[in-house]
Parts: C-alpha cells; structure tokens; sequence
C-alpha cells in the first residue's frame, strides 16, 4: 500500500511537468482550433536553446528564463508564418492537422541534423530530498510542481480577471461575435501563441530537469501524454488540463506500482481512448454547445 | 539481364503494396475526409495475420512464439488479412467515428496505434515480441521449384500483386463513381447537407473505413508473404505520415493521383536520397529524408493543393451541352476563402 | 534500444534504394556518387556489412564499419588475398526485417563477388541468417539471440557472446564481487530482455537473492515508482540494461531517492562508449559514474601484438574519430572476423565462399604442430610455408564449437581518466559454463 501513495507522490510530481505542456496546447488550441502537435517542437527547440545557455554558465532559473522565451518567439513565428498563412488561405482545420504533424517531423529532424543522436544533460544543483510519510521528493521537484502551480494561478487569475482574458474568452468562445463587440481578435490570438509558447518552454527546459539526460527525441515522447491530459481536461480549459494531466500522471505512476511498468503509459493512453467514447467532449464538456471550444 | 527483371520485380511489388495502401488511405481521407492516423496499424494486422495463418502453430520450443497459428492453404490468409483489416476498421468506425470530432478521432487514432506498437512489442507471446516473425513460407512457391530467389517465381509475384493492386483501383473507382461516391463527397464538402438529403454519415464512413481497413490489410498480407518477415519496427505510426504525404503529393481524392502519389512520394525520395554522399553523422541521410517527407505537404498545400493529378470537379450538364468538367482547387483548401482568422472552418468538425 | 516516438524512417522508402542498387549492379556507378554508401570496386571481394546505418540503432552500422575498414586496409596492405582486393559494402537494414530482407537480397543478386558478410545485428538476424545459409555467405553474426546458441546454420559464425551468456557473466560477477542481493532492471526491447532468463538462472546457481526484478518502459519522466520498490527491496547491485535516456533518469531518480548516493550498477555497455557515457554521467555525475558502474562485456585485448597492430591500422582510418572504437568490442569483433575469412581463403586457396567455409574453424580453432599468428600478414607468409595456423586476433582465442559459437570471456570495466577503459575483472568462458550447468 506504501508504493500506492509513494506512486501518488511522484504521479503529482509528473502532472506538474504535463501540465505545464498540456495548458499551453489546450489554451492556443481553444482559442485557435489549431491542432499543434509542432509544440513538441518547441519545447524540444527550448531545451537544445537552453542547454546552450547552461553550458555558458547560466543558473538554472536563467535557464528555464531563456527556455521560456525562446518558446514565446517560436510559438509565435510558428503560428506567424506557417499556420497563419495556411489559414488565410482557408485551408480546413483537420488539414491543419497535417500541416502541424509535418512541422514537427521537419522540426525534429533538422534537431537530429544539428545535435546528432547523442545525449545531453542540463547542469542542476543537487538539492535534498525531503520525506513526507511515503512520499520521497527532491528540492528540484518541489521546484517543478511549483512553477506549474504558479504559472497556473497567474494564468487562470489573468483569463478571469483581466480585460485581455475576458477577451481570450470571447475569442475562444466565438470569434466573429468577439470581433463585432471590438476584441481586437488578430491580437488576442498573437498573444495567445506568445502564452503557450510560454508554457511550452517551460515544460521543454522542465522535462531536460526531470529525465535527467535528453536527446533529440525527449520532447516527442512527452507530446501524447501532454495532448491526451488536455483533450482529458477538455480543449481549451487551463484548469482542466491540469486535472487531465493529475489523471494522467497519477494513472501512469499508480499503474506502474501495481501492474508490469512497461505499460506505464498504455494504461494512461487507454483510459484517454475509454473516456473520449463515453465522454467524447473529455471529462468537462462545454456549458456552451455553439462551438466546440469553451474556455 | 536477369538481375535488371529481378529488381524490376522488386520494384513493382513494393509499389503494389503501396499503392493498394495509398488507393485505402484515399477512399477514407481523400474521398470521405477521415484523418486515419493509426492506418499502417491495419496494414500490420493484416501482414500479421496472414503471417501466422502460413506459418502454421507456433512450436513451444520454437523461437518466436505467437496465438492463432494455422496452415492455410493460398489464399486464404490474403483474405482473411483484408477481413481482418475490415473488422478493426468496423471497431474503430463503431467506437470513434461515430462519436468523436475529427481531430480528436485523429489523436485517438495516434494513441491507438501507439498502443498497439506497445502491445506487439511486450506481449511477446502474440505476434513474437519486438523481434516479430520471420520464416513466413512464400506462397506458392512449390509451383516454381521451390524457388523463391528464381526469377520466374519473382516475375509471378509481381504480376499476383500488381493484379491485386489493379483489382483495389478498380473497386475503388466504382465506389467512387457510383452513387454512393457522390454521397461520400458531398458528406465531405458538407456533412449537415449530406444529412438534410437523408444520408447517415455513420453508415457512409463506416463502409469506407471497412473497404479502406481491409485494403490496408490485404497490403500488409501481400508484404508479408513477399519478404517473408514482419517486426513492430516495420509499422512505426510514422509510416502513416508517408502515406498521407504520397496522397497530398498525388493529388487528394482521386485514383491516379493515389496512384502517382504512391510512385513519387516512396520511389521518388527514396531515389533521390540515395545519392546523397554519406557525410557527417550516421543519422544524416535519415534526417533528410524526413525533413524532405516533412517539406512535401507545406509546400503542395501551399503552391498545389489540388496535388499532382488534381481531382475532376464532377457535374451534370444540360442536355446539349457538353459534360462539363472542372478542376476542383484540393479540398483541403476550398477555391473561395472566407475564413478570417479565429475562425478556422470547424463545421465539419462540430458534432453534437 | 529502440523508441517509438522518435520513429526512425519511412519503411516506405525501401524501393528507392533498389533502382540504384540497379545501376550499381550494372556497373553504373562511377557517375560521381557513393550511391547505398557501397566502397566496393569492381574486381574486389566483397564483404557485405549488414548492419543499421538508419533507424534506432543506427549506431550498430559505423561501429562494425569502422573494425571491416581496418581489416581489409592491413589485408590489402598485405596484398590481399589470391592477388585480390578486400571491399566492405555497406547494406543498410534499417534495423528492421522487412527492409532488410530486400537488401539483402539484391546484396546477393547484384555482387558476384560477394565473399562474406559481418552481421546480421540482432534486429533483423531471425529474417536474414537463412537467406544468407541457403545463399552459402559466411557470416560473422553480432546478434545474441538465443536462438543461434544451437543453430543448423553451416554458414552462421558468432564471435561475440551470446545475449543469454551475458546473463550467466552477469550472475559470475556478482558472485566474484561478494554481492548477495542483486536487483534486475532491464528495458522492454528484445536485446535487452534476453539477458534475463540466463541471469535469474545464474543467481540461483550461485544461491545470490534476486530481490526485484523489473521490466521498464523506455523513455518516461521519471522512474520514481519504479525506483522506490526497487530501493526497498533493499539490493547491493543493479543489474541492467536499457537505452542511455532510460537508464540516465532511472539512475537519477536512484540517487534522488536513496539520499544522494547511486547504489552499484552493471551493464553490458563498454564504460567508455561515448553516448553511453554522455549520457550517464550527465544524469549522476562523472565521478559515480566512474566509481559505481561496471561493465560485462565480451573480453577482448587491451595490449599485446594483435591489438597493437588493430590499434595502429585503426588510428590510420579515414573515419570519423577512429578512436573511439578502440576498445570496443562490438568494433573488434568484425576485424577478426574479416582476418579470419582471409586467412580461411588463404587456407583453402580459394575465394569461392562454399569452399573456404570450411577453413573457418581451421585458421581459428587450437590443435597440435599449429603456428600462433596474431596478424594477417604473420598468417599470410605461415600459410605459405606450409604451415596450419590458429589466429590469435584482438578476441585473443577465438574457439568455434559445432554450432560455430566461440564463447569468449567476458571483461568487467569501469571507466578511467579521460574515458578510457579500465580493468577490474574478468570472467571467463570456464564460469560461464558453471554458471549454466544446472542450476
């Protein structure tokens, strides 16, 4: 039973890292129902920037700095010049699913062209380890969870609080009707590329952190888990992307406690398949039924 | 010469192949707008299924083990690998399609075929773990002395899957030019119009995700049977992306341009990587190659949408007039624009 | 050592490489290109190397390239054999059998002159052994599947140990350190999964406490799961094997969980491989790395006259860094094995691979009046005067049982200053097979 809550411990610890991800995805995916699966390309483009840095001498918080605005700047060129212009074109929204599947493999393989196949680890000062009952937990991954926490509150207190997040919800909500009402709808959907990107960053430099050595591929492995704690949560719901990604990463670590580890993720990934087709709006569906996306 | 016949062969075998997967993929995302991500997850099911059905019941002691082995005769385990592909489709059409929004159906359908590489992978009982299974009799091959480097026996491979590939067009091409085409294409144009005119748009994508499935199968048994073996590592969910490509490249929703689009995106980069000179790291040339395979649909969707074949705008005319006949400018990307941006088109997408 | 998501490369693709494969066959390819990577020139004897030089383990391909290349540059430095040149042709298998079975096969059909290969890995190994038997191609194999330990294959040679070998070399090792509760934590692949059974069998031998043993997922978050029942089933030694990311955050998550201090670890990988030790030392620091990880891996010289002349013939090579294969086994293996069907073809004065086969075992295996040689040349002018020889190479003995298996020793290494390969032991093909008889 120890293992059960030690697991609980280290699933929180998990969410944190997929949170961070999945709120980026879920918030620029509510508000622009562009399915971008090229964020793994981001945070992948954020850890190799921000290693580079770290290896100058950068600290570590310099460092997920850095990684946090480089992921601003790709994410928005991202969405400037390819996304953007793709939908101006009027091209339809699952076609832009393969135009986001085809910016990640290019993104991906130009990494492997520069970086190689090798490994890379980010310079991390040793913290303790603190024992709370079962639970086991490290400085830096006390660190971790409460970055995403705070990022978190800072974003969700900005969508409920401020003009501008009334205005990503309008947005989000119905874009035209935004529009009509004098959201300036063009820069509501740059700034909302610059916020995941943001995140995005972030969970790029937070991942290097957590496994310890990275390669090209390390952010790739992170992009299902990530989407499927934000389709869970419902697209487009910060907060509930967090809680998509608390089931995720608890079911994953509980699951690996009692069952073979090397299904770690099945189990994750099956109860995301199980929950779309009793559920198929996720786990919060919509209060509005209009459109498909609700902040 | 006979080494030229032999590669000759070679050659038209894996374009069959790949055509009858890319003339599947085409039915279900060209003509019906289904964004089947987990489709190299059909064509493995049925290269596995046709596998275990030669190879007859696994050996305990034997060094790959596997469920369901059988001594079939050919070509029942062809047939029973597009069956196979058919049933996995209908599961897939009952459970997802029905329910889910396009591209939530696409991530599930990634996640699935992720599973399904998992599953393979570990349970090394099933279809023989990550090594997979190998030493699959070649059919046949007794008419051909036993022969199966002989050329004669490579010469009539060819032909059998050429013949096969030839006989998927063909259905395909009746489907779509049938009645129940038209229904396909205008549930793709506009799923609420086709649902005005009485058309259950479940009944449509299921039977094109069955015909796609089981194409997809017969693919894989064919593969199978040719180069004798079959491992998790030869359907990566990557794989699904060339295909989507070869499709894009070869123009969307239309039979030749599947069938171009099979030739150029597979043959063609292939060809032309192989004459990079090897430099640098020994991943170079395979980052190439998928940035190249990256490249292909921004840039055809950018400067080409309607693909190298573009598909023929059908339309009846009035008697006296001649049938006309436009090109439409590629789905993916209707001619007159209208979106502004925040408004990217999800009419099709919204489900209730 | 294979991923899912980082994919590898289109399958799609395989048809391409036949068309030029073509024009190679047809005497085509002096048009300027390296076309399928092939050094071959026409006249030459071929040995294919069949190997990943894409996908996951593409690592597989420039290793075993690099032990080819050095042996065919002192063969033909030598005068080669019967007046003719040695080539090494490059056949890339992806690491996966439905792309390797169409290469190999045109390798056959277009190379009239292919004399032997090295490889195949253990990737594709189940698919290509037989086609290369039932085309009489002598191959020195580096799978360790277990299915080769007793194989009908004429054709089929393995200088390196078996993987299930490796698992007995693991169980002598903790023995020989004094270990008593051992944990096994090993990666879902197949390479890697087969160390396990041998190993759990080894232990019980030797009455060692296997107190967990875990199959991991490759490439997660983290490990701390996993990690924490391993820490409390309390063991003295990890026994593992995974990809370099895997291993590095599960050996992280080891020290973040134990209270700063990584608990001993032993694998197969040469302790100075260069991704491996990236990778590792970037997770837990160089000095753990270098204090509590141990090697078992197949032994091979370190010093002597064979492995000077590999040393020197190796240095001399125009490949990137030629350094870093010099201690590494999976790179020395393929030199000896190239030297070795030489001197068989020298010994049987013929190239024709159906007739020198036979020689194989000759030039290597001990018996009484032979001449110990240590180098091509030393065997070449032996051979010439009429001598029986038995090569002595960079393996030290390489003796084929009648499976054609030689099970060599196995060394234990840690790394040492500027990441060279330290020894700390040595486990020989005697413990082995007291480990596995009986249990």
């Amino acid at each position: 039973m120890n293992i059960a809550i030690a697991a609980l411990g280290f699933g929180i610890v998990t969410a944190a890292i997929l949170s961070l991800g999945a709120v980026g995805f879920t918030l620029q995916y509510g508000v622009t129902n562009v399915l971008n699966l090229a964020i793994a390309g981001v945070m992948s483009g954020a850890e190799y920037v921000s290693l580079e840095i770290n290896r100058h001498g950068a600290n570590i918080w310099l460092t997920i700095a850095v990684g946090a605005v480089f992921g601003a700047v790709a994410s928005y060129a991202l969405n400037r010049f390819i996304y953007m212009p793709f939908i101006r074109r009027g091209v339809r929204a699952f076609a832009m699913v393969i135009i986001s599947l085809a910016v990640w493999t290019i993104i991906q393989y130009v990494v492997l062209a520069i970086v190689g196949p090798g490994y890379s680890s980010l310079r991390v000062p040793v913290t303790h380890t603190y024992s709370l009952g079962a639970i086991r937990i490290t400085g830096t991954q006390i660190s971790v969870v409460l970055i995403a926490i705070v990022a978190l509150l800072a974003l969700e207190a900005t969508l409920r609080f401020t003009l501008f997040g009334k205005a990503i919800r309008a947005t989000a909500t119905n874009a035209p009707l935004a529009r009509a009402s004098g959201v300036n709808v063009g820069r509501v959907i740059d700034l909302t590329w610059l916020i995941s990107g943001v995140f995005s960053g972030i969970a790029g430099v937070v991942i290097a952190i957590t496994v310890s050595s990275f390669s090209y591929s390390t952010a790739g492995d992170f992009l299902v888990p990530l989407i499927a704690a934000a389709i869970l949560g419902g697209v487009g719901r910060p907060l509930g992307a967090m809680v998509g990604a608390l089931i995720v990463g608890v079911v994953s670590e509980v699951g690996a406690a009692l069952t073979n580890p090397s299904y770690k993720n099945v189990i994750a990934f099956a109860m995301l398949g199980i929950v779309l087709v009793v559920r198929p709006s996720g786990l919060f569906p919509e209060r509005v039924q209009r459109k498909d996306v609700v902040l | 010469m006979n080494v030229v016949i032999f590669y000759v062969t070679l050659i038209l075998v894996y374009f069959a192949v790949d055509a009858m997967a890319c003339a599947g993929l085409s039915l279900e995302f060209g003509v019906t707008g289904v964004v089947n991500f987990a489709y190299i997850v059909f064509q493995a099911a049925g290269a596995y299924t046709a596998a275990v059905l030669t190879l007859g019941p696994a050996s305990p002691s034997g060094f790959q083990q596997y469920i369901g082995g059988a001594h079939w005769p050919f070509p029942l385990p062809l047939i029973a690998a597009a069956v196979v592909g058919a049933l996995l489709s209908l599961v897939v059409a009952v459970l997802g399609v029905r329910r889910l929004r396009t591209d939530y159906l696409a991530i599930v359908l990634l996640v699935a075929a992720l599973i399904a590489t998992t599953v393979a992978t570990n349970q090394d009982g099933l279809v023989g773990g990550a090594a997979g299974l190998a030493l699959v009799p070649h059919p046949l091959v007794a008419l051909f002395g036993n022969n199966a480097a002989g050329l004669s026996y490579n010469v009539f491979f060819a032909g059998f899957s050429l013949l096969l590939c030839a006989l998927c067009f063909l259905i395909v091409h009746r489907v779509t030019d049938s009645p129940f085409g038209r229904r396909l294409r205008a549930l793709r144009e506009n799923e609420a119009a086709a649902m005005a005119q009485g058309f259950s748009p479940f009944r449509l994508q299921a039977s094109v995700l069955m015909m796609g499935g089981a194409m997809a199968g017969l693919s894989g048994g064919v593969l199978v049977e040719y180069v004798t073996a079959w491992a998790p590592s030869g359907w990566l969910y990557p794989e699904t992306f060339v295909l989507f490509t070869a499709l894009i490249v070869g123009g969307l929703g239309n039979n030749w341009g599947a069938l171009v689009g099979a030739l150029v995106v597979p043959t063609g980069i292939g060809e032309g990587i192989q004459y990079l000179p090897h430099f640098g790291s020994p991943t170079f040339t395979v980052s190439v190659q998928w940035i190249v395979i990256g490249l292909l649909p921004l840039l055809f969707l950018w400067f080409r949408p309607q693909g190298l074949i573009p598909e023929r705008h059908r339309r009846f005319a009035p008697a006296g007039e001649k049938k006309g006949r436009q090109l439409v400018q590629g789905w993916l990307r209707p001619r007159t624009s209208s979106t502004q941006i925040g408004e990217l088109s999800t009419s099709k997408d919204a489900r209730p | 050592m294979k991923r899912i998501i980082c994919g590898s490369r289109p399958r799609l693709l395989v048809a391409g490489g036949v068309i030029s494969a073509l024009l190679i066959g047809q005497g085509l390819s002096n048009i300027g290109v390296s076309a399928s990577g092939a050094s071959g020139s026409s006249g030459s004897l071929v040995i294919a190397n069949i190997q990943p030089f894409s996908g996951p383990d593409a690592a597989f391909g420039p290793e075993q390239q690099a032990g080819c290349l050095t042996a065919i540059g002192k063969i033909n430095g030598a005068g080669g054999v019967l007046g003719k040149k040695l080539s090494c042709q490059v056949v890339d298998t992806k690491g996966d059998p439905v792309d390797a079975i169409p290469a190999v096969d045109k390798a056959i059909a277009t190379t009239s002159n292919l004399v032997g290969a090295i490889g195949p890995s253990s990737d594709e190994a189940s698919a290509v052994v037989p086609i290369l038997n039932t085309d009489r191609i002598p191959m020195f194999a580096n799978t360790g599947q277990k299915e080769f330990d007793k194989s009908s294959y004429k054709y089929f040679y393995r200088i390196l140990a078996a993987d299930d070998s490796g698992g007995y070399a693991f169980a002598v090792w903790c023995k020989q350190a004094g270990y008593t509760r051992v944990a096994a934590v090993f990666g879902n692949t197949v390479s890697s999964q087969a160390n396990v059974p041998t190993l759990i069998a080894g232990l019980k031998h030797y009455h060692i406490r296997l107190v967990v043993n875990q199959s991991i997922a490759q490439d997660q978050s983290s490990y701390q799961t996993e990690v924490t029942q391993l820490l409390a089933a309390k063991p003295q030694v990890i026994v593992s094997e995974a990809d370099p990311q895997s291993e590095a955050t599960y050996l992280a998550n080891v020290k973040q969980l134990n209270n700063g201090t990584v608990l001993p670890f032993v694998g197969p990988i040469p302790a100075s491989q260069p991704d491996w030790t990236a990778a590792i030392s970037g997770a837990i620091g160089s000095a753990d790395y270098a204090a509590k990880y141990r090697s078992v891996h197949p032994y091979s010289a370190t010093s002597g006259a064979a492995f000077s002349v590999y040393q020197a013939t190796l240095l001399k090579q125009s490949i990137p860094k030629p350094k870093q294969w010099l201690n590494d086994p999976y790179a020395q293996a393929p030199y000896d094995a190239v030297t070795i069907m030489a001197l068989a073809m020298l010994d049987a004065h013929s190239t024709k691979p159906s007739i020198y086969n036979a020689d194989i075992v000759k030039v290597t295996n001990p018996g009484s009046g032979k001449v110990v040689v240590h180098t091509f040349a030393q065997g070449k002018s032996a051979l010439a005067a009429g001598h029986q020889i038995q090569y002595s190479g960079v393996f030290a003995d390489v003796v084929f049982n009648k499976y054609h298996n030689s099970t060599s020793g196995f060394a234990v290494t840690k790394v040492g200053p500027n990441k060279t390969e330290v020894s700390v032991g040595f486990v020989s093909s005697a413990n082995i097979a007291s480990a596995s008889s009986g249990g």
